[in-house]
C-alpha cells in the first residue's frame, strides 16, 4: 500500500520490540480543600502496549484522556503508581539510579509548542550540544561536528548554530526540537502533538522529516495527536484512549477501516473532511469527557455511548481481542 | 445590497515611514444569511481583518478603507458612539480561546446580562430569564445551575457555548467567529459547528468563519475567501475552491493535507515560508514559493481578476484540470 509498509520477509525477520508497557498506572492525589480527604484521579489506569523499532504507535483521544500522562511515564519524568515499563531487558519501574542513567537517553521527547520548548536565552548550537556534554565523553570538536551533522540532517543550515530560537520560524524551531531529541541516538521518541501548533504547509514538511528520520535510524515513535488525519498518515498502530483506559488498540488499517469501539467510531465521524464522500454520518456525542475524579460506574463511556445497556453501567469492560484488534466493549460483537 | 461591503481595506502597524502592512487591499462582501469561510495560514491577516471590523485595533495600528459598509452605513465614518451601538448587537464576535475571553471574576449570568443591559435594557429578573433562555438555546446542560457558575467551573466546550450565547444575545445580523473550534476536541468541535450552523439558519444571520482548518470550512461554509500574506488570493464557492482551485497557493495548500495524500509515503509540501515584514517579494507575494512562477510573477504584482464571486489573484490562473495556463498562452502567442 504505502512505500513505507514492510515486506512480509523483513517483518518476520525483525520484530524488534524496543519498549513494552505493561499495565501502566498513574494515580494522582488531588486536594479537595482543608481537612477533606484527598481524591484520587486515575489519569492512567492500566494501559499496555508494545513499541517496535522503526514503527509508529499513535495515541489518540480527547483532552483529559491521559495521553500526556502516558508521555510523562514513558519518558520517565514521573514514577509509575503501578505497572511495568520494559526498555529492552530493563524494567524501569523498579530500576535503581544506575539503570535509570542507562535507559533515560534511550527515550527522548518532542513537545507540542516549539515557541515554549526552546530556551530563548540559549543558542541553537549550545542547546543541541548540552545532551552530549552531560551524557558522553566526546571532545569539544567532536561535539561540534555532531551538532553540525544533526542540523544538516533535520534540514537546518549548520551555519545557524550561533543563532537564538527567536530568529527561527515555527517550523524551523520544531526542527531544532527534533534535532535535540535525536542527539543521543534514542530508540524511542515520544512526540506530543508535534505538528498541531504549525500551519498546514509547515506541518507537511515536519511530518515528512519525521518519516525520513525513522527510515534512516529505525527510531520508534509514540505519536500523540488529536488530529486523526495526521495519525492516519503517519501511524502503523493506533491506541485509542478514554479516561485513562485503552478502549481500542490495533493496526491502523483496522482502526480506520473498521473501527469497533463506539468511541472510536464517534471520533472518526467527528473529524471534518474535505471530500463530501469521505464524510460519515455524524455520530453525535453528547457532552464531554467526564471528570477523572468521578468517572461513571461500569464502562467509562456509558453516559455518552449510543449503544449503552444496563450491563455497561455496572460492569467495567476488559480489553479483549476481537477480529485482530483489542477492544474494550461489552457489545462489540453486536454493534 | 450586501450586508457587509468592504472595499480596499488596508491595515498597517509600525511607523508611518516604514509601515508593516498586515492587510493589503482586501475586498469582502457578505450577504444576509450567508456563511463565508476565511482561510489562510498564520500571518495571512485573517484575524486582523475581523479585529478591524470590530474596531479593536488601537494606535499605532491604522485601519484605512475606501468603504467598510455594514447595512449601507460606513463603520469607519460613523461617530464612535453610534458604532459602539452596533458592535455586540448587530455585529458580534466569538474569539478563539474560550478560557481567556470570559472574565474570570464574574459569573456567567453577569456577563450574559451585561450585554443585554447595554444594548436593550430591562429589569434584572427579565434579563436573568433571558440569559437562562440563551443558555438553553446553546444546549448547556443544567442551565439554571450554570448561570451562577464562574468561568473556571466550566469546561472548554461549555465556556465556548457561553461565548456563543453572549454573542447571539442581541440577535446579531453578522456573527464573526475567529477560530471558534481550534482550542476544542474533535467531538466537541463537531457539536460546536453544528450549533453555530443551526443558530445561523434559525436566525438567518450571516456567519463569517475564520479558520486555518480547510476541512472545517469545506464542511460548513458556502463561500470561501483564501488569504495569503495579507492579500485575498482567491474567492469562490466551496465546491469550486476545493475541486478546482484556480490559485497555485490554494492548490498547494490542499495538496499538503494528509487527507489528500492517502497511500503516499511523503506529503506534498510548499517550500519556504510566508513572507514577513522585511522579506516581502516585489512581484506576486507567492512567487518565491510557487511551482509555476515565471519572470513576470517576480516583477509585477497580480490584481484580482475574474467574475465577481470567483476571483483569483494570479497572472496565470490554473485551469479546471489544475494545470497552469502560461503554457497555453505561449502557444497562443
Amino acid at each position: 500500500m504505502t512505500d513505507l509498509s514492510v515486506s512480509p520477509e523483513s517483518m518476520s525477520a525483525a520484530k524488534q520490540v524496543l519498549l513494552r508497557a505493561n499495565n501502566l498506572t498513574k494515580h494522582y492525589l488531588v486536594s479537595q480543600g482543608w481537612f477533606k480527604p484527598k481524591a484520587v484521579a486515575k489519569a492512567l489506569d492500566g494501559v499496555s502496549f508494545e513499541l517496535e523499532a522503526g514503527k509508529t504507535l499513535a495515541v489518540v483521544g480527547e483532552s483529559g484522556c491521559g495521553k500526556s500522562t502516558l508521555a510523562r511515564q514513558i519518558t520517565m519524568i514521573e514514577s509509575l503508581s503501578a505497572g511495568e515499563l520494559w526498555l529492552g531487558d530493563k524494567n524501569v519501574a523498579s530500576g535503581d539510579a544506575a539503570t535509570m542513567k542507562q535507559v533515560r537517553p534511550l527515550v527522548q521527547m518532542v513537545f507540542q509548542n516549539p515557541y515554549a520548548s526552546l530556551n530563548p536565552r540559549k543558542k541553537v548550537g549550545a542547546m543541541l550540544e548540552e545532551p552530549l556534554i552531560i551524557n558522553t565523553a566526546l571532545s569539544r570538536s567532536e561535539r561540534g561536528e555532531k551538532v553540525r551533522m544533526m542540523m544538516q540532517q533535520v534540514g537546518l543550515r549548520p551555519e545557524f548554530h550561533g543563532r537564538y530560537p527567536h530568529m527561527f520560524s515555527g517550523g524551523q524551531r520544531q526542527r531544532i526540537a527534533i534535532a535535540r531529541a535525536l542527539m543521543l541516538n534514542p530508540q524511542v521518541i515520544v512526540a506530543d502533538e508535534p505538528v498541531s501548533a504549525l500551519d498546514v504547509s509547515i506541518q507537511a514538511q515536519v511530518l515528512n522529516l519525521l518519516m525520513d528520520i525513522q527510515q534512516q535510524t529505525k527510531v520508534a515513535y509514540l505519536f500523540i495527536s488529536h488530529n486523526l488525519s495526521v495519525v492516519e498518515h503517519i501511524a502503523d498502530q493506533v491506541l485509542v484512549m478514554y479516561l485513562g483506559k485503552t478502549v481500542e488498540y490495533g493496526a491502523k488499517s483496522d482502526i480506520f477501516g473498521h473501527p469497533r469501539h463506539p468511541y472510536t467510531r464517534a471520533l472518526l465521524a467527528s473529524t471534518p473532511r474535505i471530500d463530501p464522500a469521505a464524510r460519515q454520518a455524524r455520530i453525535m456525542l453528547d457532552g464531554e469527557l467526564p471528570s477523572p475524579l468521578a468517572p461513571p460506574p461500569g464502562c467509562a463511556f456509558n453516559n455518552r455511548c449510543p449503544h449503552a445497556v444496563a450491563r455497561c453501567r455496572q460492569e467495567v469492560p476488559l480489553l479483549e481481542p476481537f477480529e485482530g484488534s483489542m477492544v474494550a466493549c461489552h457489545r462489540v460483537s453486536e454493534i | 445590497m450586501a450586508l457587509l461591503d468592504i472595499q480596499n481595506l488596508r491595515i498597517e502597524f509600525g511607523t508611518e515611514a516604514s509601515p508593516f502592512t498586515a492587510v493589503d487591499g482586501l475586498d469582502l462582501q457578505i450577504e444576509q444569511g450567508e456563511v463565508v469561510g476565511i482561510v489562510g495560514e498564520s500571518g495571512s491577516g485573517k484575524s486582523v481583518t475581523s479585529l478591524a471590523l470590530m474596531g479593536l485595533i488601537d494606535y499605532p495600528g491604522r485601519v484605512k478603507a475606501e468603504r467598510m459598509d455594514f447595512d449601507g452605513r460606513d463603520l469607519l465614518k460613523m461617530p464612535q458612539r453610534q458604532r459602539r451601538g452596533l458592535l455586540g448587537k448587530d455585529i458580534a464576535m466569538i474569539f478563539q480561546d474560550p478560557m481567556t475571553s470570559l472574565n474570570p471574576s464574574f459569573t456567567v449570568a453577569f456577563q450574559l446580562m451585561e450585554t443585554l443591559r447595554v444594548h436593550q435594557g430591562g429589569s434584572k429578573a427579565q434579563l436573568r430569564a433571558q440569559a437562562l433562555a440563551l443558555l438553553k438555546q446553546v444546549n448547556i446542560p443544567d442551565p439554571q445551575r450554570r448561570l451562577d457558575a464562574y468561568p473556571h467551573q466550566l469546561s472548554g466546550g461549555m465556556s465556548q457555548r457561553v461565548m456563543v450565547a453572549i454573542a447571539i444575545a442581541c440577535n446579531p445580523r453578522l456573527l464573526i467567529a475567529d477560530e471558534p473550534t481550534t482550542a476544542l476536541d474533535v467531538t466537541v468541535q463537531a457539536q460546536m459547528l453544528d450549533l453555530l450552523l443551526e443558530l445561523q439558519r434559525q436566525r438567518g444571520m450571516a456567519l463569517m468563519l475564520i479558520t486555518h482548518d480547510l476541512s472545517v470550512v469545506a464542511q460548513t461554509a458556502q463561500r470561501v475567501v483564501v488569504m495569503y500574506a495579507g492579500q485575498v488570493v482567491e474567492t469562490g464557492t466551496v465546491p469550486a475552491i476545493f475541486n478546482a482551485p484556480q490559485h497555485p497557493y490554494t492548490q498547494a495548500l490542499l495538496a499538503a493535507l494528509p487527507e489528500h495524500n492517502i497511500g503516499r509515503a511523503r506529503l506534498q509540501t510548499i517550500p519556504g515560508m510566508v513572507p514577513g515584514q522585511y522579506d516581502r517579494p516585489g512581484g506576486c507575494l507567492l512567487s518565491p514559493r510557487c511551482a509555476y512562477a515565471t519572470a513576470l510573477c517576480s516583477e509585477q504584482r497580480p490584481i484580482m481578476r475574474g467574475p465577481a464571486r470567483a476571483q483569483v489573484r494570479c497572472h496565470f490562473p490554473l485551469d479546471s484540470g489544475g494545470r497552469p495556463t502560461h503554457s497555453l498562452q505561449e502557444a497562443g502567442l
